[in-house]
């Protein structure tokens, strides 16, 4: 601050270089990873069978994901989701739901995918808020419709990991997914139907129950080329 | 010892030479001797032996050249002797076997040369001399050519291939001797003469109406490094077909319908207690599986083209041409330094 006027100077003449430094990083980074965005919107539906009582729960969700591709058979995406779910039940109650969710997918051939992928979901009600905390693995075919212009995705995982705040783990957590994807060059339009299931064991003052999780969602997304 | 093996080696030998070599030896020794008595003056002596040698009773085989000498000193002999006409008629002998005979003025009397030119005066003959192996850079060098007439005549001279009227003349004028041309290899168009067989044609036709006539057999080839071979035009099996076979359109209405079982299936099969309720979302997505098939179907049906095909064939030809455009390419480079190879064929002169 003694040399205010040295200091703009210098700012001057480095900043420009910079800009032009990131700038080129930029373009190499988005070359490189091809990155992809889309917006979601969803129908999310929580069922609860337990014996005896049954619940159920829906409501519209939103959200974001991105996609990178670090490799040529690697991808990578982060989505976050979040809404409401009303009640469609008598027992149930109206919840608050947030998840955040990164997967990674290795081509294995050219119409089967390795993935593995860790998701944290947070259900939040006016009496309490419960956390899960899973890994999961799985796999996933493609088939291709209209010389790969749509694209077929069936797929299912085994998720061997699952926390749940305030509650033991179920003994069996899998999850299976149908989705129908039509691509461009740059844009891309999707539907996914996921499925998930969690078998949670009768224990001491907790009766045997199963859970739930689907979801529907339409994506659209724009993927960034450099020339 | 060694002296009596080598003896015998020498008779075994002597045995086994070739009776033609020993005959020519023969008639060159007695045109030796006759050439000598004849500068001897004494052309009666040199007469008898010339004599012997032209005979057709003579044991020894006498070659054209030989025959031609012994034309000629029989009739300077007979000039000599003042018989005139026998001289200018075996002259005459000598010069329609060979056209290009002359009487060297150093060796042969002012007298002699007299009567040798009366008989060119009677004798029209053409004829060329036989074309030596040679090879040629079209661009630049040229095959020598040298014809003679005995006559002032008009003299064509022209190379023609074999089994093909067109040709080249390489000389339509007035001539008498011995005339030197030159033949750059090529033809009548500029083209390169192609490779095969040619005949060199020598045709006089004197202010008399006399017409004589020669011809000489080449062969000419091309000498140049070794062409590559294009490569063909792709053939159908080779293509991807350009048009969707109907199972297409039914395999992609198939996947369709399936992803749509597989959004049903999903619930059930991993949520069989959760099932209560209906499953809204399983059938949105079964009807988006549907839709996809339905909409691939008709797509199909109504645009057969494989566009994708079409660009793969286009992309394989345009490969094909360039390829061929190469190899083209480095073929005309090496024939460009294509040399010309003339060579008489022998037995056919």
């Amino acid at each position: 601050m003694r040399h205010p006027l040295l200091t703009a100077l210098l700012a001057l003449a480095v900043l420009p270089a910079a800009a032009r430094a990131q700038s080129a990083w930029i373009e190499s980074a988005l070359a490189r990873t091809r990155p992809a965005v889309s917006a979601t919107v969803g129908l999310m539906e929580h069922r609860v069978a337990a014996d005896p009582g049954y619940e159920r729960a829906s409501g519209l969700v939103f959200g974001g994901q991105v996609d990178l591709v670090p490799m040529p058979n690697a991808s990578v995406s982060l989505r976050a989701l979040g809404g409401t779910l009303d009640p469609r039940s008598p027992a149930a109650e109206g919840r608050d739901v947030g998840e955040l969710e990164a997967r990674a997918r290795v081509r294995l051939l050219p119409w089967l995918d390795a993935g593995a992928g860790a998701t944290v979901r947070s259900f939040a009600s006016t009496l309490a808020r419960q956390r899960w905390t899973q890994f999961a693995v799985g796999a996933e075919s493609r088939m291709s419709l209209l010389q790969g212009r749509i694209v077929g995705v069936a797929g299912g995982s085994l998720i061997p990991v699952v926390r749940v705040s305030g509650q033991p783990s179920p003994t069996l957590a899998v999850a299976a997914l149908m989705g129908i994807r039509s691509t461009t060059r740059q844009y891309e339009l999707g539907l996914d139907y996921l499925v998930e299931r969690y078998d949670f064991a009768a224990t001491a003052g907790r009766v045997k129950r199963a859970e739930g999780n689907s979801v529907l969602a339409i994506r659209a997304g724009y993927r960034f080329r450099v020339r | 010892m060694r002296r009596r093996l080598a003896l015998v080696l020498l008779a075994i030998a002597g045995a086994l030479a070739p009776a033609t070599m020993r005959a020519q030896t023969t008639t060159a020794e007695s045109l030796v001797e006759a050439v000598r008595l004849y500068e001897d003056l004494q052309v009666e002596r040199a007469l008898v032996i010339l004599r012997g040698v032209i005979s057709p009773s003579s044991p020894f085989e006498v070659s054209r050249e030989q025959r031609v000498q012994a034309y000629v000193y029989i009739g300077a002999s007979l000039a000599i002797l003042g018989r005139r006409d026998s001289a200018v008629t075996y002259f005459r002998a000598a010069i329609e076997r060979d056209p290009f005979v002359d009487l060297d003025p150093a060796r042969f009397t002012e007298k002699e040369r007299t009567a040798f030119a009366d008989a060119r005066q009677r004798t029209l003959a053409v004829a060329m001399k036989p074309v030596a192996a040679r090879r040629l850079d079209p661009a630049s060098d040229q095959l020598p050519l040298s014809i003679v007439t005995t006559q002032p005549a008009q003299l064509r001279v022209e190379m023609r291939a074999v089994g093909d009227t067109s040709g080249i003349v390489l000389l339509d004028r007035e001539s008498e001797g011995v005339r030197e041309i030159g033949w750059n290899a090529r033809l009548a168009n500029g083209a390169i003469a192609p490779p095969g067989r040619y005949l060199l044609f020598v045709r006089a036709l004197a202010g008399s109406g006399a017409v004589d006539s020669a011809v000489q057999v080449l062969d000419v080839t091309h000498d140049h490094p070794p062409l590559e071979d294009s490569l063909p035009p792709l053939r159908p099996e080779e293509l991807l077909p350009e048009r969707h076979p109907a199972s297409v359109a039914r395999g992609d209405l198939a996947r369709g319908l399936g992803l749509a079982a597989i959004a049903l299936a999903l619930p059930v099969v991993t949520n069989p207690r959760l099932s209560g309720g209906g499953q809204p979302l399983a059938k949105a997505a079964a009807l988006g599986g549907v839709a996809a098939g339905v909409a691939a179907y008709i797509d199909r049906r109504r645009h057969p083209v494989d566009r994708e095909a079409i660009v793969a064939n286009t992309r394989r030809r345009t490969e094909r041409a360039a390829h061929n455009a190469e190899v083209a390419r480095r073929n005309a480079e090496r024939l460009a330094a294509t040399r010309i190879v003339v060579a008489p064929v022998p037995g056919l002169q």
